[in-house]
């Protein structure tokens, strides 16, 4: 699982049903906070699933840094990067 | 050695004024690059009351303080206890469907708030005059005001004093709006005395005749270095990031100020920039919920930054597992207190430095002040020791009772001035209490308490919806997340999916269900009550 790269659309399934937020509302540029409405201490939440999928820790304050749907998938790539080198 | 020269018969104001008087050119206060003095704070405080004296606030009145960690806060907190006024700190995250019915039940005249505070939706009918609310005088923005405030015309320690009425210690001092187990928020009214009472009781160190507070002295640099010496001859350096409207936040503002301390406003939580914080303003005491610990603990900056200055660290607010307490032991590397509390009676029980280890991690601590505790049963009556009942206090700091709920205030205070907490606990030989569960639906997410029934009758509300219930489940991050179970009418088409999106947009944040499942029928007994106990063991995957 951990090395297997999601695909966008698959990432986005997964951000959906982590955070109870329906596929349709999450495109790219929808920001947690202002659009979707998702606080800070859910998005620590969908940190910790976010490390079992990586299977690697992660430090908290990306919580408070990611903004959008693409900030977060684009992290994401970068720990599965990380994770291989 | 710092000293208390305060005593529960003065105003907030009065006590605030006192130590202020004393305390003159130290450090008060920290946000962002601006400290102020002593002189200066109350020099704020009291231009702010002078204002508020303008626009109508007086004895008897209340005025209700939206807005977010700041300066600003901090005056608002104590200018209207000045004028005999009380002061209604609220969540400034607020949505007008929460905000409204707060506003019309407090009865306030005033609003202290700021343009970019609440939305624009809850700006327009504050603006434009609700119906509902026929006592609102005035919505005063603090940008309008600032100037004003903080020219410093005032002479602090000259004429304060004289300018404001003489107000009785048991007036009401403030109202804090806490979640309802009836749907709706409720108002926990303290007055001047329960305040200050709340805010000494938790001095038992200075309390101790002084051959004892050798003897602790002592103890301390053995355990922990001088580094412990050299901190408590100092006013300390407090810090809590939490939101100020909550007793997490204020009770560490008013706390640090009444001992002469400089309190570190933070504007937001972010686990880097609290630590850089610490780091800058060598911050000694610092208060946290158990998910902000794991939070700063789990951050990239954490093993970075020198947080050598801290000698306690107390974790309240929610239920800490003995793991974390020795995880932030370690970690932090300083003396960790459990402390537990109650909007309706403040800090009531807390672990020590001395106490053992086994006990700070396992228990929430020993009563403040000796035989103010005690477990009872149904009947309020005292359990023997090691037996599970309901956890009860009496203290000076008991609030006077919940605004417009009688039967409420009754349900919870006796005649007798025991406060009864809704929480089942055990206490041992030693006096030390363990919670155990709750008697009271209530789910304590992230260090919110959020009582279901509120989430409940809002989605109620909801075309199609037959019945729902709301539940808090164990969760490793925020200790329990907020689960809600909906039974949908025949033929509604409503997805777990629709529904959070509603609740999202119009539920307060602290409010929003983490997880929504649509079932086919809730359990329930025969009187139609959801059987919660029942739902606790239905097979859901938890992700």
């Amino acid at each position: 699982m951990a090395d297997a790269e999601l695909s966008y659309p698959e990432f986005r399934s997964f951000l959906a049903a982590a955070l109870g937020v329906a596929e349709s509302e999450l495109r790219p540029e929808t920001r947690f906070f202002k659009d979707v409405h998702i606080d800070s201490l859910r998005l620590l939440e969908l940190l910790t699933r976010l490390e079992k999928l990586l299977g690697m820790e992660l430090p908290s304050d990306v919580a408070w840094e990611i903004r959008t749907v693409d900030d977060a998938y684009q992290y994401y790539l970068r720990c599965l990067r990380d994770r291989r080198t | 050695m710092y000293k208390l020269h305060i005593s529960p018969d003065m105003t907030l104001y009065e006590a605030f004024r006192k130590t202020a008087l004393i305390h003159r050119d130290r450090p008060a206060l920290t946000c962002g690059d601006r400290t102020l003095t002593y002189r200066e704070l109350l020099g704020n405080v009291a231009a702010l009351a002078r204002e508020l004296r303008e626009r109508g606030l007086g004895p008897g009145g209340r005025i209700a303080l939206l807005l977010p960690n700041s300066l600003a806060f901090a005056y608002g907190f104590f200018a209207p206890s000045a004028l005999g006024a009380a002061v209604i700190p609220i969540d400034p995250t607020l949505k007008s469907r929460d905000l409204i019915p707060i506003l019309k039940d407090s009865g306030c005249s005033h609003i202290l708030t700021d343009q970019n505070v609440p939305d624009e939706e809850t700006r327009i009918i504050l603006e434009s005059g609700h119906p509902s609310l026929p006592d609102l005088k005035g919505v005063l923005y603090w940008s309008e005001m600032k100037a004003a405030v903080e020219k410093g015309t005032i002479s602090a320690d000259a004429d304060s004093e004289t300018l404001f009425p003489p107000v009785s210690p048991d007036a009401p001092a403030a109202f804090f709006y806490t979640s309802g187990t009836t749907g709706t928020a409720k108002a926990v009214v303290h007055s001047h005395r329960t305040m200050l009472s709340s805010a000494t009781q938790g001095q038992s160190f200075i309390k101790r005749p002084p051959i004892m507070q050798v003897v602790v002295l002592v103890k301390l640099a053995a355990r922990y270095g001088p580094r412990m010496i050299r901190a408590i001859f100092r006013p300390p350096v407090t810090m809590s990031p939490a939101p100020l409207h909550l007793l997490l936040g204020y009770g560490s503002l008013i706390g640090t100020l009444f001992v002469g301390g400089r309190f570190v406003v933070n504007e937001s939580f972010h686990p880097g920039k609290i630590l850089e914080s610490i780091e800058k303003e060598r911050v000694g005491f610092l208060t946290l919920s158990p998910t902000m610990a794991l939070a700063l603990m789990k951050s990239r900056d954490f093993g970075r930054r020198n947080l050598s200055s801290l000698w306690i660290l107390a974790l309240t607010s929610a239920p800490c597992s003995p793991e974390l307490a020795f995880r932030a032991e370690r970690a932090f590397r300083c003396s960790v207190h459990i402390a537990f509390g109650a909007t309706e009676i403040g800090a009531t029980l807390q672990t020590t430095a001395f106490d053992p280890r086994a006990k700070k991690r396992g228990t929430v601590g020993r009563s403040l002040l000796n035989n103010m505790t005690r477990i009872v049963d149904d009947e309020r009556r005292e359990v023997p020791r090691g037996r599970v009942g309901e956890l009860a206090h009496r203290l000076p700091s008991v609030m006077l009772g919940y605004h417009n709920a009688p039967d409420l205030t009754a349900s919870a205070l006796d005649g007798e001035g025991w406060y009864y907490t809704g929480d089942l606990a055990v206490m041992d030989e030693q006096g030390f209490v363990r919670i155990v569960g709750r008697k009271k639906d209530m789910v304590i997410r992230g260090g919110q308490n959020v009582f279901p029934a509120e989430i409940e009758q809002f989605v109620l509300t909801l075309d199609g919806v037959k019945n729902a219930a709301a539940m808090g489940r164990p969760d490793p991050v925020l200790g329990e997340c907020l689960w809600l179970y909906v039974e949908l009418q025949e033929g509604a088409t409503m997805t777990a999916e629709g529904l959070t999106a509603i609740c999202r947009e119009r539920l307060s944040p602290a409010k929003r269900p983490d997880h929504v499942k649509i079932v086919e029928a809730l359990p329930v007994t025969a009187s139609g009550k959801v059987r919660k106990f029942l739902l606790k063991d239905m097979d859901i995957d938890h992700g």
